[in-house]
């Protein structure tokens, strides 16, 4: 594996715009001249799409059903920008163990030699939703990634799944895993979601390294099944994009995050819930930042 | 089982309870009889948990054991190729198959393999049901064995049963009978027609088969004919179990689950009298049976009685010889009996479990010696070695777990795999069985050849070193 490769982990609630965040991501740094792979770790494989402009691609566990020998050309295919794309996939919904998977997908890329072989500037890992079990922790552990980062909106429930995730980072960080690199802030449409989501990060020891508006532009654009770097690369949605690109691969500062406990989480999201309200009904307070 | 009966009826839950659910019962503890006792008289025999271990038989390994047995069932693990392994062993020729799932059937789910194990035995071996054990693997990554088992029920023309073993959810390996016995008569039961007039079924589980055919001899003797189950059963033979007048226990925790499964389930009345061994035992076993079939059977168990003075005589030379009797609690308790019956005394006493449901013998034993060493556990030989070591037991009694430490030890042992103990008969030979051994130890001390199995430092550690109460 080169040094100079970066292995960047993106997990954040289910629905909460991972997968889009992470190819925009993607396209941006190769629109930048950087060698990038995405490997989707989800079961549903839907983590490239956008990226693949509709190219068939056979997924990592499935190229392993009939046990003959597996190449790197079956299980990638190269997509916008040159993005080499892959997806782990996994059991279909309600049997088997896709957290195994996840980790025996990567082990077979690693046998495979894909970094060796590829020899990519950036590696983004698109996780699956929260850190159900230890297989789906696999791109934190062991040294495999230089940083995670997490995307979640200003909803209660993608902060409380950032905060578990907190909690995985800092259980593996001190033996040799993936520190937090900070919050990617999405779907941000109210005008106190960015303080929320910035007051959390500082609570929790980390900071929020871009805020992504929500747009129609990114759903159009995925309706024609492109990322928005490609649709619409001249939209500010775009140059949002960029900016995050050129934040996540420049700045590399990283941190064992402070995850609230649950006692502190509800206070926390409490003092935030009457903030709204005083902030709808025209009460204004010193410093309330909204 | 009296509160089940008035909720839902445990035979209609996906599966069995765990022994430590459903009889309270407890697989740690070393310590004498009397505080034991006391223990077991309060509220409730308090978890206990070994900081080390050195082997234990789980759920799987008990239901393979047992389910081999049945005469006509082909047997299929669904796991990895070593999950059969108990099949390897000695035992009963069943026909059986292991999916062998591999890394990706336990990614991906291993239902495929499944069907082609279950279709390759029915087509090679021609079983007249087929069984389907889960293993650690599938419990794991949630393979649904009953989604397949009644597809392929249909396509084949044969019952199914899923056994829903798993290898983990229990410390006492003897849940895996329940569990196998769960699923036969929860899928395989045909219902119930007329009661035959004068049949029963003897509810064998562990007991070796010539000495249940004994037992059987002994019923026939009085008049009364039996069938085994589920220990020697056959697929066919299941119509007949479901049409007995009433179901008797051989050994009163074993045979418990299958007996009130098939009260609840076909309205087999389910008779439970101690266990029967040595002649006071199986006198009152057959009498209890006697009574409940209407019969007199005093003349039979006088005629069999009388004949063995000459068993215990034979062993007077061995009078006051200390014997550790190690195996299953209800058979400990009637094989310690039986020990003292022959003028030989009780050094210590070695259950794999035990529960509340034997708080009286307990306080019997107790009430003799309250200091005798009763030690909770199976597989445990560092235990065992060392309170053989400090009792200076001169025979082990145990049941087919391999008594290697005791003969390194120069301790012979009288195994019940292959010496018959229950009924009268049992009696006889389990009575010349010690009496050669205790006659002739110099074999075992050939065996030790001088050497202790263990350090001294681990022998200087005292028998309940390793377990320590559970903290919630």
């Amino acid at each position: 594996m080169s040094k100079s490769t970066q292995h960047l982990a993106i997990y954040g609630k289910g629905g909460i715009g991972k997968s889009t965040t992470t190819s925009n991501l993607a396209a941006a740094l190769a629109d930048q001249g950087l060698k990038v792979i995405q490997i989707g770790c989800d079961p549903k494989s839907d983590s490239t799409t956008t990226l693949r402009g509709g190219k068939y691609l056979n997924t990592v566990l499935d190229s392993t059903r009939d046990g003959g020998k597996v190449r790197l050309e079956d299980v990638s295919v190269v997509g916008f920008g040159g993005v080499l794309c892959i997806e782990a996939g996994g059991p279909v919904p309600g049997v088997g163990c896709a957290g195994r998977g996840i980790n025996a997908a990567i082990e077979l890329l690693r046998d495979l030699r894909l970094f060796e072989e590829f020899r990519p500037d950036v590696v983004l890992y698109d996780v699956l939703g929260d850190v159900v079990c230890g297989g789906f922790a696999v791109p934190i552990r062991e040294g495999l990634t230089d940083r995670v980062y997490v995307v979640t909106s200003s909803d209660f429930m993608a902060i409380y799944a950032a905060n578990n995730l907190f909690k995985a980072v800092n259980k593996y960080a001190p033996s040799g895993g993936a520190k937090l690199g900070g919050v990617i802030a999405n779907s941000v449409a109210q005008p106190w979601a960015r303080s929320l989501i910035d007051d959390f990060a500082k609570t929790t020891g980390t900071r929020a390294v871009e805020y992504v508006p929500r747009s129609t532009v990114v759903a159009q654009s995925e309706l024609y099944g492109q990322t928005v770097i490609e649709a619409n690369p001249r939209s500010p949605q775009a140059d949002v994009y960029r900016r995050l690109a050129t934040t996540v691969y420049e700045d590399r500062e990283s941190v064992i995050p402070k995850p609230l406990g649950p006692n502190e989480l509800r206070e926390w999201a409490r003092r935030w819930g009457s903030l709204i309200l005083d902030n709808e009904q025209g009460v204004v307070q010193a410093q309330a930042g909204i | 089982m009296g509160s089940e009966d008035r909720a839902t009826p445990a035979i209609q839950h996906r599966t069995a309870a765990t022994r430590e659910k459903r009889a309270g019962a407890i697989a740690a503890y070393a310590g004498t009889a009397g505080r034991l006792a006391l223990e077991a008289a309060g509220s409730a025999l308090a978890p206990r948990v070994r900081t080390f271990a050195q082997d234990a038989t789980n759920d799987l390994q008990r239901a393979l054991e047992l389910l081999r047995t049945i005469e006509g069932l082909g047997i299929v693990v669904h796991g990895p190729a070593g999950c059969a392994g108990t099949l390897h062993g000695d035992g009963p020729a069943a026909p059986w198959a292991v999916t062998g799932l591999d890394q990706r059937d336990s990614i991906m789910g291993g239902d495929g393999r499944l069907r082609e194990a279950i279709r390759r035995l029915h087509a090679q071996r021609g079983p007249r049901a087929i069984v389907v054990l889960g293993t650690p693997v599938v419990a794991i990554n949630g393979d649904e064995l009953q989604t397949v088992t009644d597809e392929l029920s249909e396509e084949l023309g044969i019952p199914i049963a899923p056994i829903l073993t798993d290898g983990f959810r229990s410390r006492i390996g003897a849940t895996g009978h329940d569990v196998a016995v769960h699923g036969l008569l929860k899928h395989l039961l045909p219902q119930r027609q007329a009661a035959a007039a004068s049949r029963v079924n003897l509810l064998a589980v562990a007991e070796g088969a010539e000495e249940v055919q004994g037992l059987r001899r002994l019923l026939l003797e009085a008049g009364i004919e039996s069938r085994t189950f589920p220990r020697g059963a056959s697929v066919e033979g299941l119509r007949e179990i479901v049409n007995a007048v009433l179901s008797v226990s051989v050994d009163p925790d074993e045979s418990e689950y299958a007996g009130q499964a098939l009260r609840q389930l076909r309205g087999v009345p389910y008779l439970s009298p101690p266990a029967p061994i040595g002649a006071a035992g199986t006198a009152a076993w057959l009498a209890a049976v006697g009574e409940a079939m209407g019969l007199d059977v005093s003349e039979v168990a006088a005629r069999q009685g009388a004949r063995l003075a000459g068993a215990v005589a034979r062993l007077a030379p061995h009078a006051g010889a200390r014997v550790f009797v190690s195996l299953p609690a209800a058979q400990a308790f009637a094989v310690a009996g039986l020990v003292r019956e022959l003028g030989l005394s009780v050094a210590g006493i070695g259950v794999p479990s035990i529960g509340p449901a034997h708080a009286g013998a307990l306080r019997a034993v107790a009430a003799a010696d309250p200091g005798i060493p009763v030690l909770v556990g199976e597989g445990q030989a560092f235990e065992e070695v060392n309170l053989l070591r400090t009792l200076g037991a001169e025979l082990l009694v145990s049941r087919g777990t391999a008594p290697l430490h005791a003969l390194r030890l120069g301790v012979p042992v009288l195994d019940l795999a292959s010496v018959p103990v229950l009924g009268f008969d049992g009696l006889e030979g389990f009575a010349e069985a010690a009496r050669r051994r205790l006659a002739n130890p110099a074999l075992a001390r050939f065996f030790a050849g001088g050497r202790e199995p263990y350090l001294p430092g681990w022998l200087s550690k005292s028998t309940h070193w390793f377990i320590k109460h559970e903290v919630k």
